[in-house]
């Protein structure tokens, strides 16, 4: 058996902070990866999947370690596509918009009657977003977005101005009264830090330069200070709990070996991801005294539901020329009727969807496919959802390649998100009239996305009664485990991408630890 | 009494018949669902088959340098499909990543261009190269399946690495064209993957001027 100071299940963007943040304090931190190393800045990724189209299986898990299934009407890969098992995690490929949650998605059972108050409000979050956002170098700006939430500090950076196309529907927009604004994002508008500024690749999700923000660039600060180590390619298969609720030991394996062994630790945190922390609970659960036993490990599951659409205009509005992310609207996310339906956030996407090749033929042929890009803009319209008891993860009946079963997705919409999606239909007419589109089209219900916000699966709450941690992270009953990440939240944070809230609870989990535990 | 009757109104013959019914009963549904069931997993493997069949894998070969007249039939054949002003440099240089890389392109490289050779010597005479850019595109046509799908299944049976041809050649250079020259083709000032710059994006390309 090793063992060590401070033992952490996940090497994403949580995790990352945690290590960072602890052996910047002096602690000894040992991660556990389950997939393989991932080579930052990742110049060499960019090489493969942008200039050679070549999707390496070397940035992958080997067969037999990374598995899932999945019911319900949820239709998309969750298992592939929606995360990356990587030394780095999901968020080496995120898309980097890095949003706070507003005041009132704290409180959404006692303002609109559905979901859970969380068991803190943003007034106890506000400096840790802060403290987020500049550890990620967020660019960004309020003073064009009235429905931003207060903040005590300003943005570390200055932010994207809103593109070419981006700016004519917003003068649009704004005529018929709708807001639209800039975009905070972790990407460098200017040098930050050790990171250049953003040269516009377009290609963020394999950055070649670090401008787009990557966990693996505070992971390698981590490791520089000698006191964290990275076990990639090995797969935590238990936790081991004493009879008192004391997380001993996890029991770790790595992937191509025959035998486990345990890794003992003052403290151990599991930030592996929604459903891979869960699985990781429910694998560990003995229905022994101080076990892993809590009945809410695996429920309050939730995604946010984003609706695609395309609309086309008479001009040529020359779409996907900036790679970050310029323009969205917060003015829907709080909307009067919430409480019926989830509040909505409206997002012109970078990407194009429209005019691509398809045929080879003749170059007129050729242009003729290609035109429809000059005049099409794509947005998005991200839909806050809820909980209920169609949506969890428990243990699936396929088994990895050590026997242990992988996690099984249930996700099933409710009427709460059927009715956000006509909420999404009638923004899109608002749209489309103001933006003076010609043509529109708006994805039927569904093809819903998650945009990979998964939320919940080892939620935050008062007690055991209700919840698996407290709004800390740790583990109901025991005094050194600690669960993190999007798995805590109550509901999906309004309809806000989750990373900068996990990024700044994972400071204050990091600072609550080193108080109580360290 | 009619001695059916009386047959059946005996407590042993009613016992037996209603056994046999059962019996009977039980095997038909049994034969049925165990029908429908191998129907499901016929239809099922049938189906399989059939995808397989119109998306074959790239067959084993080792990774390895492509040959410069495999790397000039393949630059030929893009020039044809895409009939654009293009860098003809960067397909080569994906053609021969990807053959150095990537196990089972060079193999599939190097057939591809012995197939078109081969047609273009049926139609004329010389290399695929050597022909103008409309007689490859005819060249490639009768030598590529078409977009029926029985075409497709036919090609699939008969002539599987033309389906590959289709898949690894032409939706690669189509894929990367998509993602590079078509956009300057547009009028914009780069594609993503290249370093544009936040200079210019808040402004109409200088095509627009």
């Amino acid at each position: 058996m090793t063992e060590g100071t401070v033992a952490i299940v996940g090497s994403g963007i949580v995790g990352t902070i945690i290590a960072y943040m602890l052996t910047s304090k002096g602690y000894d931190v040992d991660i556990f990866e389950k997939g393989p190393e991932y080579p930052y800045p990742h110049a060499k990724q960019f090489g493969e999947k942008i200039t050679h189209l070549y999707d390496a299986p070397t940035n992958r898990p080997g067969s037999g370690v990374q598995g899932l299934t999945v019911s319900g009407d949820y239709r998309y890969d969750l298992n592939n596509d929606e995360r990356a098992l990587v030394v780095g995690g999901s968020a080496t490929r995120w898309e980097a918009i890095a949003l706070r949650m507003g005041p009132n998605d704290f409180k959404t059972r006692t303002l609109y009657g559905y979901g859970d108050d969380w068991p803190m409000t943003y007034d106890d979050v506000e400096p840790y977003y802060g403290k987020a956002e500049v550890l990620l170098g967020v660019s960004g700006t309020d003073a064009d977005n009235p429905f931003a939430p207060w903040r005590s500090q300003d943005y570390p950076l200055p932010p994207f101005a809103l593109s070419y196309d981006d700016a004519i529907l917003a003068a649009r927009l704004r005529q018929q009264g709708i807001v639209m604004h800039t975009t905070p994002q972790a990407r460098t508008r200017e040098a930050y830090e050790e990171r250049p500024a953003c040269l516009n690749f377009g290609a963020c999700h394999v950055c070649p330069i670090g401008a787009r923000y990557s966990p693996n660039y505070h992971l390698l600060r981590a490791v520089q200070t000698g006191r964290c180590r990275v076990h990639s390619n090995v797969s935590v298969r238990r936790i081991v709990m004493d009879a008192s609720g004391r997380a001993k030991a996890l029991v770790y394996q790595p992937n191509d070996s025959a035998a486990p062994t345990e890794h003992g630790a003052k403290v151990i945190i599991v930030a592996a991801g929604v459903f891979e922390s869960a699985r990781l609970l429910l694998l560990s659960a003995d229905g022994s005294r101080g076990g892993l036993n809590n009945e809410h490990i695996g429920k309050g599951l939730v995604f946010h539901h984003v609706f695609n659409a395309d609309l086309q205009y008479k001009d040529r509005l020359y779409p996907g020329r900036v790679g970050p992310w310029t323009g969205q609207s917060h003015q829907f996310l709080d909307p009067p009727t919430r409480g019926k339906h989830g509040g909505i956030k409206v997002e012109c996407s970078s990407r194009t969807s429209a005019g691509r090749v398809t045929k080879w033929g003749t170059g007129a042929e050729i242009m003729k496919q290609l035109q429809p890009r000059l005049y099409s803009r794509h947005v998005k319209f991200q839909g806050e959802s809820t909980p209920s008891p169609q949506k969890f993860v428990t243990l699936s009946t396929q088994r990895d390649r050590f026997g242990d079963p992988f996690a099984h997705v249930s996700y099933t919409s409710n009427e709460f998100d059927f009715n956000t999606y006509a909420f999404a239909r009638s923004l899109m007419d608002r749209f489309r009239a103001a933006t003076e589109a010609d043509g529109h089209h708006l994805a039927s219900y569904d093809q819903y996305g998650s945009n990979a916000h998964h939320m919940g699966g080892c939620c935050m709450g008062r007690d055991a009664r209700s919840s698996v941690v407290n709004e800390f992270g740790r583990y109901h009953g025991s005094s050194n485990l600690f669960v993190l990440g999007g798995s805590n939240f109550l509901g999906s944070c309004g309809a806000m991408n989750p990373t900068l809230t996990m990024a700044a609870l994972a400071i204050r989990a990091a600072d609550y630890i080193v108080d109580q535990n360290l | 009494m009619k001695q059916s009757s009386r047959f059946l109104s005996e407590p042993t013959g009613r016992r037996t018949f209603l056994r046999l019914l059962v019996a009977v009963g039980g095997a038909t549904t049994l034969g049925l669902l165990g029908l429908w069931r191998w129907k499901s997993w016929a239809l099922n493997a049938t189906k399989a088959w059939y995808y397989r069949l119109l998306s074959p894998g790239l067959e084993d070969g080792s990774a390895g340098m492509l040959d410069a007249s495999v790397a000039r039939a393949l630059v030929a054949s893009t020039e044809a499909l895409v009939d654009s002003p293009i860098d003809t440099s960067r397909y080569e240089e994906f053609f021969r990543w990807r053959a150095a890389n990537v196990p089972g392109y060079r193999n599939l490289y190097e057939k591809f261009a012995v197939a078109i050779d081969a047609a273009a010597g049926r139609a004329g005479g010389g290399d695929f190269a050597d022909h103008a850019i409309e007689a490859r595109r005819n060249i490639l046509a009768r030598l590529l399946p078409s977009e029926e799908r029985y075409a497709q299944l036919l090609s699939a049976i008969v002539r599987a690495d033309h389906v590959r041809f289709d898949r690894y050649i032409v939706g690669e250079v189509i894929e990367l064209f998509n993602n590079t020259d078509a956009w300057t083709l547009l009028g914009y000032d780069g594609w993503p993957g290249s370093a544009r710059g936040l200079e210019r994006y808040t402004h109409a390309p200088s095509s627009v001027g």
